[in-house]
């Protein structure tokens, strides 16, 4: 039977040349992701690192205890905002030996890059850091410059730290190093910037160390490290890792995703071509093969296809890893010495992972050959059969799906409208709704034919003929061929509505996310008339608030960002979420927050206002107990609630309520929210303003500036990714949509030939051809677009249930420009073979095609 | 007649088709015994039963009533899988196009049932069985590369290697000329010398009848009458009888309607 099942996929080629190139780029694919998430396992070993000098490393780790709902383990759980060492373990430590204490702090030269740090001078030898040219800082007023140019020597320079502005005088500059920008001070000045320690360097035994820590809080306050652990506590290593975490990601999504499409190709075309040999496999359990025999055949032939593709889908895996490592190093993805090594386990996953998605793919055609009965060998013709189960069971389950999947959407848009705010959500949601459209593909493409071409049967009605004829021959016949050739019409169909629905409900609904976060900003800064908002900085200092402040006639509300830890699934474990202190009075003067219950006028220490998708769903007037950020329990009362999206501050508490200081320094402001009392005249304040905010890091901006930035503020990187998962998607449908119509040709070849006997010229055939193809096309893409417009409505009925009005925003671009490839590539798929099979074919050959 | 005698025996057959409201007659209580050793051709008008009947005979259709054995086995309550069986190693086929697969050669399509049995028959014995039908020197064609005639005659060698004890052939020579279509015929005729077998062959064609031993008439699903040793004008002229019958018997109905 192997003989068989070589011998059909070599006759057959064409048939499985769809399967072979989907697998192979699966694969190809999948073998290169496996290889690059590999080598993304381990940080390259960075070699010189912030801590690489000190044997014993303490790093704060501040844990509080947390006892899930209903009994368990007890959870040690970090706290967003660490404390820094306690005094008594720095003095226990300082007992078994020499130690360094490390204070690290936001200090920021005035032309220094956004991530520059300022330091104690007696930590930079723990970083190897060599002077090239001064001296290290004797008083409060020096600096040294990590990779300064040693003409800066005794210049002065300014530089804003999270209090304000400074200025000090440069004592000596040093190389630069790969793992951090960093501004020297003394010790003594650097711990007043940062009195908390985050990191502690042990020269004493490691033994002893490790007994005053146990002694001295234990786990639950520091982390003892040693040898390479010791790069944990670098926070560029952490920044590294993170990068290489963010490759990882999209790269096993995109693998899963094309694994998952490539099992629909190959379960597609082994189906199409199943249905075409009906009459040879009838044959062949006509002449003894038994159901299993005939099975095994079918299995076979794909396990022909999946040994050569995966084979060759190795081989270019393997090949590409290397050429994948250039292009995240140059795109900065990645640090310069990351390599990809190829391992042999990396490409045997990935070829079993093809062989197996070849083996499911067949099983369903597998089946199918196997009831094949043996008497359809004697029917007369082959004409095309419609069983009547199979549009049953399309119905059936497309309705089944599409009708849930709008129930779903219509429910979430009254219950849980936030949902729809998370692009991740909102996906889940909507991604069944394009599964219903495809689905409903095959039974739904004549409909959408008869309703494309209800405009030329019209009139020929009205002119008295039979709808049939309007439009011309060329028309006529193409209408009335893809009407007919239900097989061929659903295989052009299903992929470009598959095309079109996936683009249009990722795209759209990403699209119209973003525009509500921007609507949700607008409608917070619609009663602002100014902006203050960090310019090359992490963030605004102490100073710009009071200098913002201190302009008359302005109300300004200053943004800072904190963290409140809450159980989150019922209790199971505590979470830190995004919140925002603020002064209440200025807050509800300058922003409109979307109050939904409450009030803001009832926000004060003691109180928060909380998005209403808090956990547990607290009521206005109820006390929830949260964290701060320190991991300080406490009981808050819940002033108002909030329908905040999900990418929003979660909640908003007072100053008393708020941890912001800790291990890094005091926390920067967010954005500072200004309004022009009444009376106050525009111009003056703006450039009262602009004056107090001059030099400082900070620029002045209008709402409407605000909203506008927001726009492009969508995180690029998981853009790029679903950018990367759609591009796949689509790719794949391109290969089904092809594979599809070059496989339908032969059946093609005797319709052709009968319309060259019956006195067709070749133009005319090709331009039936053509239009056929194109009323799939346009058939397909009706109803991609019928599936887009269902899912970004129940996107924009829940995001307005959330944020008030807010647009749709239907990629139409995105969609023409695919409709469009999508008839390009049907059209070379379907003209060109015609054309191929036409030529010469006339007289006896033709006879010779009409006969067999 | 011995029942053993028979290669293929229908006993009180009635099958009836669902199609529409009034159930349609394909066979209606037809008993006919097909001996070894003879060649028979089933001829009868359109919606005569001819297909019905070589259908039931290879178990392809389950009959509605009766009884139809082959060889000797009852192929009523037989399970698909004995079915198979049963088909690959006692009966054959020759239709009247499509009868190989087309991606096997010549040889690989003669073998076939062999290998599906799963023996691999001796390469010689493909031979024999090519060279047999004269295709000794089309082994390893494709049936894209053979003529009608050709195909046919691979179908007939196919048939051959396995032994069957019946060689079912439907409209063998309808798609072929009138020289191919004698090679055919003549194969088939020489296929029933063997005192082992029995043919069966439907066909339009009193020409092609006339090879046959015997010729079995249907009409409306059951027997009218038969021929021995005919000759192209006596089928003939049989045919055109039956045909103008079942005219006269269909037409007042068709007033009635």
């Amino acid at each position: 039977m192997l003989t068989l099942a070589l011998a059909s996929v070599r006759l057959r080629w064409a048939s499985f040349v769809g399967s072979f190139v989907a697998l192979t780029c699966g694969v190809a694919l999948l073998a290169t992701s496996i290889l690059v998430i590999a080598a993304t396992a381990d940080v390259p070993d960075q070699g010189r690192q912030r801590f690489s000098e000190a044997p014993v490393l303490l790093v704060a780790d501040r844990n509080v205890d947390f006892t899930p709902a209903g009994g368990g383990d007890v959870q040690p759980t970090q706290v967003p905002a660490q404390p820094g060492l306690p005094a008594g373990l720095l003095a226990a430590v300082a007992a078994t030996g020499r130690t360094v204490e490390d204070h690290t702090f936001y200090a920021q030269l005035a032309d220094g890059p956004r991530g520059q740090v300022g330091r104690a001078w007696s930590s930079a030898a723990l970083g190897g850091y060599r002077l090239t040219a001064g001296t290290a800082p004797a008083a409060d007023d020096q600096v040294v410059i990590g990779g300064g140019r040693p003409e800066q020597v005794g210049r002065p320079v300014r530089f804003v730290t999270a209090d304000g502005p400074h200025t000090a005088t440069v004592s000596g500059v040093t190389e630069a190093e790969a793992f951090e920008h960093a501004v020297f001070f003394t010790d003594a000045r650097a711990a007043r910037f940062s009195p908390a320690v985050g990191a502690l360097a042990a020269f004493g035994p490691a033994d002893a160390v490790r007994r005053a820590v146990d002694a001295n809080g234990g786990a639950g306050v520091a982390r003892v490290l040693t040898g390479a652990e010791r790069s944990q506590a670098d926070p560029h290593h952490a920044e590294v890792a993170a990068r290489l975490d963010g490759v990882q990601t999209p790269l096993g999504l995109s693998a899963a995703v094309s694994g998952g499409t490539a099992v629909f190709v190959v379960g597609g075309t082994f189906a199409l071509s199943i249905a075409q040999r009906r009459r040879e496999l009838a044959l062949l359990r006509l002449i003894g093969a038994t159901r299993r025999q005939l099975r095994a055949l079918v299995n076979r032939e794909a396990l022909v296809v999946g040994v050569s593709a995966s084979a060759a889908g190795c081989a270019l895996g393997a090949a590409g890893a290397a050429p994948a490592a250039r292009w995240l190093v140059d795109r900065d993805l990645v640090p310069a010495e990351f390599t990809v090594p190829v391992t042999w386990w990396g490409l045997l996953v990935a070829g079993a992972i093809g062989l197996l998605t070849a083996i499911i793919g067949v099983v369903f055609s597998s089946v199918k050959a196997g009831l094949i009965s043996p008497g359809e060998a004697l029917a007369e013709a082959d004409a095309e059969r419609t069983s009547r189960a199979a549009p049953a069971f399309r119905w059936v389950s497309g309705l089944l799906v599409l009708g849930g999947s709008v129930a779903a959407l219509a429910l979430t848009a009254r219950s849980w409208p936030d949902a729809a705010a998370s692009v991740a959500d909102s996906l889940a949601l909507l991604l069944p709704v394009v599964a219903g459209c495809v689905l409903l593909a095959a039974v739904l493409a004549g409909p959408a034919i008869r309703l494309l071409t209800a405009l030329p049967a019209l009139v020929a009605r009205l002119r008295g003929r039979a709808a049939e004829d309007g439009g011309g021959i060329v028309w006529a016949t193409a209408r009335q061929s893809a009407l007919t050739a239900f097989r061929r019409t659903a295989a052009t169909t299903t992929p470009v509505v598959l095309i079109i629905a996936f683009a249009g409900c990722l795209v759209g609904s990403i699209d119209t996310i973003d525009r509500a976060q921007v609507t949700e900003a607008r409608a917070q800064l619609s009663a602002a008339d100014l902006v203050v908002s960090p310019a090359g900085t992490p963030g605004l200092s102490r100073a710009v608030a009071d200098r913002v402040r201190a302009v008359p006639g302005i109300q300004a509300a200053v943004i800072t960002p904190t963290s409140l830890m809450a159980p989150v699934s019922d209790g199971q474990a505590l979470v830190p979420f995004r919140a925002a202190v603020a002064d209440p009075a200025a807050l509800a003067a300058v922003d409109r927050l979307p109050v939904v219950a409450g009030s803001l006028a009832d926000l004060g220490p003691g109180s928060v206002a909380l998005s209403r998708t808090w956990p547990g769903s607290p009521a206005v007037g109820s006390r929830v107990s949260v964290r701060l950020a320190d991991g300080t329990p406490r009981e808050l009362r819940v002033a108002a609630l909030l329908g905040t999206g999900a990418e929003a501050v979660q909640a908003w508490v007072t100053g008393p309520d708020a941890v912001t200081d800790g291990v890094g320094g005091p926390a920067l402001a967010d954005r500072i929210d200004v309004r022009l009392l009444p009376g106050t005249d525009r111009a003056q304040a703006t450039a009262a303003l602009r004056t107090a905010v001059d030099g400082l890091g900070a620029r002045l901006a209008t709402p409407e500036q605000v909203w506008s930035a927001a726009t492009d503020s969508t995180a690029e990187q998981s853009w790029n990714a679903l950018l990367m998962i759609l591009g796949l998607a689509i790719g794949y449908a391109a290969i089904t949509l092809a594979n599809s119509l070059v496989m339908t040709v032969s059946d093609r070849r005797r319709e052709l030939s009968l319309l060259r006997l019956a006195g067709a010229t070749r133009g005319q055939v090709l331009r039936t051809v053509a239009v056929e193809t194109l009323l799939c096309v346009a058939a397909g893409t009706l109803l991609g677009g019928l599936g887009t417009a269902i899912s970004l409505g129940g996107s924009w009925a829940a995001l307005t249930a959330l944020v008030g009005p807010t647009p749709v925003l239907v990629p139409w671009t995105i969609l023409g420009v695919l409709a469009a490839c999508c008839a390009a590539i049907a059209l070379t798929a379907a003209v060109l073979p015609a054309a191929l099979a036409l030529r010469g074919r006339d007289g006896r050959t033709v006879l010779r095609g009409a006969a067999a | 007649m011995n029942a053993t005698d028979l290669a293929v025996e229908l006993r009180s057959v009635r099958r009836t088709y669902r199609r529409g409201p009034e159930p349609v007659v394909g066979l209606d209580d037809v008993t006919v015994g097909f001996p070894f050793g003879t060649f028979t051709a089933v001829m009868g008008p359109s919606g005569s039963g001819k297909s019905t009947l070589l259908r039931a005979a290879a178990g392809l259709e389950a009959v509605d009533r009766g009884e139809v054995r082959v060889d000797g086995t009852v192929l009523g309550g037989l399970r698909d899988k004995e079915l198979t069986i049963l088909r690959r190693e006692r009966i054959g086929f020759v239709f009247q196009s499509f009868n190989l697969l087309p991606a096997l050669t010549a040889a690989q399509n003669t073998a076939l049932p062999a290998k599906l049995s799963g023996r691999r028959p001796a390469p010689a014995e493909v031979a024999a069985a090519l060279a047999a039908v004269g295709l000794a020197d089309r082994a390893g064609h494709r049936p894209g590369e053979l003529s009608g005639g050709q195909q046919q005659r691979v179908a007939i060698a196919r048939a051959l290697i396995t032994r069957p004890a019946v060689l079912l052939a439907d409209e063998p020579t309808g798609a072929l000329d009138t020289r191919n279509g004698r090679e055919v015929l003549t194969l088939l005729r020489g296929m029933a010398d063997d005192p082992g077998r029995a043919v069966v062959m439907v066909t339009h064609d009193p020409v092609a009848a006339a090879y046959a031993d015997r010729v079995l008439f249907l009409r409306d699903g059951r027997p009218a009458g038969s021929l021995e040793r005919p000759t192209a004008e006596q089928v003939a002229a049989r045919m055109a009888a039956l045909e103008a019958d079942s005219a006269e018997a269909r037409s007042p109905e068709a007033v009635a309607c």
